[in-house]
């Protein structure tokens, strides 16, 4: 079982527990007084009969009797005793110390031989509530029962002047009435307090749920960047202490952010700098080495060797410049209608690959797409297949929707495909599959790269192994044939002289 | 929070429960075992004693009885019960048989009328055989003269229905030969 929000909510337990609350203490209190009414009630009756009843036996029977005259003092006793709501009956005093017989008719409620044997001692009392009369069911009645003592006899005919013993039953039907009618009143106080209880309580919970509510906003804001969001402080509850202690942190944590923020742009401007300065004295180097390596007598290997490093070195910085500008948000697309194989074709041509590389796939497709940077991708994922991976290399492209139109570039290789451990982070930057291998080829750039340009177009990259062992790199790029540009196209490809780009 | 959802909701209803139960069960007036109300009361009704005109030695003996609060006729009534041991005793008697006798206050005040039962077979007459003796008769005058506050005479009156005098008037100064 689940309880949904709307039961399970702040509001719902403050409401419930403040009502809770509130219906306690006024049962509490009804019930209270409640008993001590009734206590009071039913004390007071059962008082003024006990009097009276004494009073009546003590007055009416003298200290010596007449003799004979027991049946004229019961007939007295039981007109001065009786009224209405009232009956007495009084019987005659057994003189042989046994329980006198209670009385079988005359009274309300039966007398029972244990009230009975007791009324001899000690003058007793019984409330009675009526279980045996279905007319009379929960009728509830004061039995009395009394005799007198102190009053002399003669030893030798007791029996003509010994008076006689009372017992008297008092309808307390009419405290039982005041009763319900207390009850009814004191339910009907406890609903409107129950009402009002609620009334209070959902009024405390506004006040108390509009900050947090607040609160609740300012952090979702928070946590979605919008890193300036404040709260309003109002009032010096514990809900402007978390306002202000919100305030904050927030504030720490922007400051600590937009710290890490410039941090971290002074560290790609000084990546961007350092490639930019060296790309000029590079780009002489590079052509300086060539001419020296081609002049080289012999075999000319160091001359060679030298050309070829310097070369990478170019190529490393080349890369630098091209991430730092991705990094910088500097780069952008300039569309057009590509036909795919044709792109394709002419990247593997341009590198000398169109032999070891089988292409696949319709020759009339069209994608929109940065032909810079589509060209960018395919030599990257071709080129990472030829070196890392063995042959055969296959490319294949064709149409596949994702949710929107678009084209499936997919780069397959026979090697033994990617290690398990790098598969999540083989577009991270200088990630390389021979890791134990200090020197390669490549700068370590190259799949980061693919992968950027594929973001830019609003595509994907992946990463997998096939079914056979070897790499499987996929690119899917939408296909937009509505034409709609995505930069601004300012960027201007390949910009040599670039340094003007940067962010 | 399931747990403790459920276990929440399981004590509200305890708590209900009990309520409930205290409230059906607490409402209202409840029944009481047998309780005491304190020791008896004892006997105190004051009553001025009462004269009555018995019998000892063939005359009328006036003696003394205790009265009986508001019963002011309580002498007459008096003499339809046998005498009390201790009278016997002391040689006294009642003439008048053991009946039931009632007293009515007539017009003009200071009359009364005493209503007895037994007329007999001759009525009210002291003849031979009658239950009603010419000491019975001074008995019933002279014991209704002694009521303070009885000074017009007395009707002995019998609703009996039978022959002879049903009624008679009595004073007690005809009986002055018995006492």
């Amino acid at each position: 079982m689940t309880w949904p929000r709307r039961f399970t909510g702040l509001r719902v337990r403050l409401v419930a527990a403040f009502t809770g609350v509130a219906l306690l203490a006024s049962v509490l209190a009804s019930g209270l007084s409640y008993v001590l009414l009734r206590r009071v009630m039913l004390q007071r009756t059962q008082d003024s009969v006990l009097t009276q009843v004494r009073d009546t036996l003590a007055q009416q029977i003298p200290q010596q009797m007449p003799p004979d005259t027991e049946p004229l003092l019961a007939s007295q006793l039981e007109h001065a005793l009786s009224g209405p709501g009232r009956s007495a009956v009084a019987v005659p005093v057994p003189l042989d110390g046994s329980a006198p017989t209670p009385p079988k008719v005359g009274l309300d409620v039966p007398v029972s031989a244990e009230f009975a044997r007791r009324a001899m001692r000690e003058m007793v009392f019984q409330r009675i509530v009526v279980k045996s009369r279905p007319e009379l069911e929960g009728h509830p009645y004061l039995l009395v029962g009394a005799r007198v003592t102190g009053y002399t006899t003669t030893s030798d005919e007791p029996r003509r002047t010994t008076p006689p013993m009372v017992f008297v039953s008092v309808d307390l039907g009419r405290e039982a009435a005041d009763l319900r009618a207390f009850t009814r009143a004191l339910v009907i106080a406890d609903a409107a307090a129950l009402l009002a209880a609620l009334l209070l309580a959902l009024l405390a919970t506004r006040g108390v749920l509009r900050p947090v509510r607040r609160l609740g906003a300012a952090a979702r804001a928070l946590g979605a960047g919008q890193l300036a969001t404040r709260v309003r402080v109002r009032g010096h509850d514990e809900l402007a202490d978390l306002a202000r202690t919100y305030n904050h942190s927030a504030a720490a944590l922007e400051r600590t952010v937009a710290e890490l923020r410039a941090m971290e742009a002074a560290s790609r401007r000084f990546v961007a700098d350092v490639s930019h300065e060296l790309r000029t004295p590079l780009t002489s180097m590079i052509a300086m080495t060539g001419v020296l390596a081609e002049e080289a007598d012999g075999d000319g290997g160091a001359a060679r060797l030298v050309a070829e490093e310097t070369r990478r070195l170019g190529l490393l910085v080349e890369h630098l410049i091209e991430i730092s500008r991705f990094d910088a948000g500097a780069a952008a697309l300039v569309l057009d209608d590509v036909k795919l194989a044709e792109a394709v074709a002419g990247t593997l041509s341009a590198r000398g690959w169109t032999d070891r590389v089988a292409v696949q796939g319709p020759g009339d497709l069209f994608v929109r797409a940065d032909p810079r940077r589509l060209d960018v991708i395919v030599a990257n994922l071709a080129g990472n297949a030829l070196k890392h991976g063995a042959p055969p290399v296959v490319l294949r492209f064709g149409a596949e929707a994702r949710g929107e139109p678009g084209v499936v570039v997919t780069v397959t290789d026979g090697g033994p495909g990617i290690p398990d451990d790098l598969l999540g982070v083989v577009f991270d930057r200088f990630v390389k599959a021979e890791a134990a291998r200090s020197r390669s080829e490549g700068s370590g750039l190259g799949l980061s790269i693919a992968k950027e340009n594929a973001v830019l177009h609003d595509g994907t990259l992946e990463a997998a192994n096939g079914p056979d062992g070897g790499a499987v790199f996929t690119l899917w790029l939408p296909a937009r044939s509505d034409g709609g540009d995505i930069g601004d196209g300012d960027d201007g490809g390949e910009d040599e002289d670039g340094d003007g780009e940067r962010a | 929070m399931r747990t403790r959802w459920t276990r929440s909701v399981r004590a509200l209803a305890a708590a209900a429960a009990v309520a409930g139960a205290a409230a059906s069960a607490g409402c209202g007036v409840r029944p009481t075992g047998v309780l005491s109300a304190g020791s008896l009361p004892v006997a105190g009704g004051r009553a001025a004693t009462i004269k009555i005109y018995l019998v000892k030695d063939g005359a009328l003996f006036p003696t003394v009885r205790p009265g009986l609060p508001g019963r002011p006729y309580l002498a007459l009534e008096q003499l339809g019960v046998p005498v009390t041991a201790q009278e016997r005793l002391a040689g006294l008697s009642n003439s008048v048989r053991p009946q039931q006798i009632r007293v009515t206050q007539d017009q003009p005040p200071g009359m009364i009328t005493v209503w007895v039962d037994d007329a007999g077979p001759e009525g009210l007459r002291p003849a031979r055989g009658s239950h009603w003796p010419r000491l019975a008769l001074a008995q019933v005058a002279c014991t209704a003269e002694a009521i303070p506050g009885v000074v017009k005479g007395v009707l002995l009156e019998t609703s009996a229905g039978r022959p002879g005098r049903a009624r008679v008037q009595l004073a007690c100064e005809d009986f002055a030969d018995l006492r």
